[in-house]
């Protein structure tokens, strides 16, 4: 027996959501909608090994790529940030959609300074944050954020620390062991 | 004294007697109260109204940690709130990209989430074995969930024991850590720490249990649902406890994906949303148990989830321990120093008791990450906050944010 009274189990039914895994394969459906939003500025797509969709765009497409996936189910933002390849950052988010379970990997290169990149901080409100933190530790700006401060380092800290040629003034580390 | 386990009552028995006082409520999505959120926002208050501005935090008894609230009130009533985090920053993130991929484990539970910290290693192992493309033996895996479990009983002891101490009531609050220690006291024997327990490795987990382990927890685990129904007689069915949780920060389905909102927080406004059975990891495939969900999502609905949890928790806890299968507790050959190909990447997630966590790790070749991203669940839970306080009184946020159960580290990480 259920330690839940009935009447709550009862309510607590999703509508939409199987029970189980096992809901038919989205990832080609997201895939020509992606085409279908950005066309050219689909620049790579593949499937990574757990099954993620990985669609990586052009950085003009940004907001369009996401803003077709928020339109089309996928609800929950899981992360949303950047990864410093010298040349280049790679901005990075990934959604799932609840229903059948698919999960997408978006990404864009941008420069690593000089560009705005537009928030979607609108279409997940989960982003307001994450676009945030992103500002706050490599100085991506994202334009029409409504509240682009820094998140989690002071208001007067210099620079960007997850940056590579971040340069740390009050070093307290060892030296590395390798 | 060892239980008889045949003889005992299965832990669902126990449980069952539990929900007897429990008046189910009918879902009311139309009651919440009406706020007094002027629509222009902080600045923009009527004249005649006389506002303080008032800082809760950094440190604040009701804060859970060092989070700072600076709310705007009118009378006794929030109609702005500002979420200051950061204060506990340590910069996880960066340490990752210093150290090897085995090094990054005794970090990933002290920085981040520390009530949970088998969890934290756990989500971290998953992406780098992923990554690594390591395969994991069947008794680590039943050791992984047999731990990650009581963790997530000692978590949520803490967190609807912290809520009783943030409403006054003291008795409560010892009683669940009373009821945690006899688990922590697992974890002790286990691995020798009682909060910060390194006890996952790459490929596995680092201790075999002691001689005689199984039957402690067995016991410890039924001795903890045993006294629950008499926790419930003293605060959940508490006359008080109704007044000052129900109809509190009402949060419907609707709104609850639409803010993100992670774990029991959702589950409480309705969505029947678990990782561990709707995008299983591990073996929690071939483990029964149920997912409590409530209605309403208010702070009394968001403290009943985590508390039938608890129950949900030690059934798993008791069919792995039952099942737990002979052999290594590690993979063989795991390199020392692993370097994947440049461009690699995995991710990976996991149902923690705060809600869903994750781990991106990036290579560039080397044998450090070249960047590792922690997806905190209780950073997504924050980010809701002013959504849920504001209209509602100072003492009531106390309450708000004690059943959001943000752990600070888990959220400055």
């Amino acid at each position: 027996m259920s330690p839940w009274p009935e009447s709550r189990a009862g309510a607590s039914a999703t509508p939409g959501a199987p029970e189980a895994p096992g809901a038919p394969d989205r990832r080609a459906d997201v895939a020509a909608l992606l085409e279908a939003a950005v066309g050219a500025g689909l620049i790579e797509q593949r499937a990574e090994t757990d099954g993620t969709l990985y669609a990586r765009v052009a950085a003009a497409a940004w907001r369009a790529a996401a803003a077709c996936l928020a339109g089309s189910g996928f609800t929950r933002l899981e992360f949303l940030t950047c990864v410093d390849w010298d040349a280049h950052f790679t901005l990075t988010l990934q959604t799932y959609e609840m229903e059948t379970r698919t999960v997408v990997r978006l990404a864009a290169y941008i420069p690593r300074d000089g560009v705005d990149v537009p928030t979607v901080s609108d279409l997940w409100p989960a982003a307001n944050w994450e676009e945030r933190e992103t500002h706050d530790q490599f100085g991506v700006v994202f334009a029409g954020h409504p509240d682009l401060r820094r998140i989690l380092n002071p208001e007067r800290w210099e620079g960007h620390p997850l940056r590579r040629d971040y340069v740390d003034h009050v070093d307290i580390t060892r030296p590395p062991y390798f | 004294m060892p239980i008889d386990r045949d003889i005992a009552p299965p832990v669902p028995d126990a449980a069952a007697a539990l929900g007897a006082d429990i008046t189910p409520r009918p879902a009311e999505p139309g009651a919440a109260p009406e706020r007094l959120v002027p629509e222009e926002g902080l600045d923009q208050l009527p004249e005649d109204v006389q506002d303080f501005l008032i800082n809760v935090g950094p440190h604040h008894p009701g804060t859970h940690g060092v989070l700072r609230l600076v709310t705007r009130l009118d009378g006794e009533k929030v109609v702005g709130l500002d979420v200051r985090i950061g204060y506990m920053h340590r910069s996880l993130e960066k340490i990752a990209e210093n150290r090897t991929y085995h090094q990054i484990i005794a970090f990933t539970d002290r920085t981040a989430d520390y009530l949970a910290a088998t969890h934290n290693d756990w989500v971290y192992c998953l992406a780098a074995e992923q990554l690594l493309g390591i395969e994991v033996p069947e008794r680590a895996e039943y050791l992984r969930v047999i731990t990650g479990e009581i963790n997530r009983m000692t978590s949520h002891l803490l967190s609807i024991g912290a809520l009783g101490l943030d409403s006054g009531a003291t008795t409560y609050f010892l009683w669940c850590f009373a009821a945690r220690e006899r688990l922590v006291h697992l974890f002790e024997e286990l691995c020798g720490a009682r909060l910060t327990y390194v006890f996952h490795r790459l490929g596995g987990v680092g201790y075999d249990v002691p001689p005689g382990w199984v039957e402690k927890a067995h016991e410890a685990v039924h001795s903890v649902i045993e006294e629950l129904p008499r926790f419930r007689t003293l605060f959940h069915d508490n006359y008080i406890w109704h007044l000052r949780s129900k109809g509190i920060s009402h949060l419907n389905e609707a709104e609850a994906r639409r803010l993100g909102a992670q774990g029991p927080v959702l589950r409480s406004a309705g969505v029947k949303w678990d990782l561990r059975r709707d995008m299983p990891y591990s073996i929690y495939d071939r483990f029964e148990f149920d997912i409590p969900v409530g209605t309403t999502g208010d702070v009394y609905d968001r403290t009943e989830v985590r508390f039938h949890e608890i129950i949900e928790s030690a059934k798993i806890v008791r069919q792995a321990l039952t099942d737990l299968p002979a052999g290594p507790v590690i993979a063989p050959r795991v390199p020392r120093l692993p370097a994947p190909p440049s461009g690699a990447e995995a991710y990976a997630r996991l149902e923690s008791p705060r809600g869903e966590i994750g781990c991106y790790l990036v290579s560039d070749g080397s044998i450090k990450p070249r960047r590792m991203k922690w997806r905190g669940a209780s950073f997504h839970n924050l980010g809701m906050l002013p959504q849920l306080a504001v209209g509602y009184t100072l003492s009531d946020l106390i309450n708000i944010v004690g059943t959001l159960d943000p752990v600070m580290g888990d959220v400055d990480r």
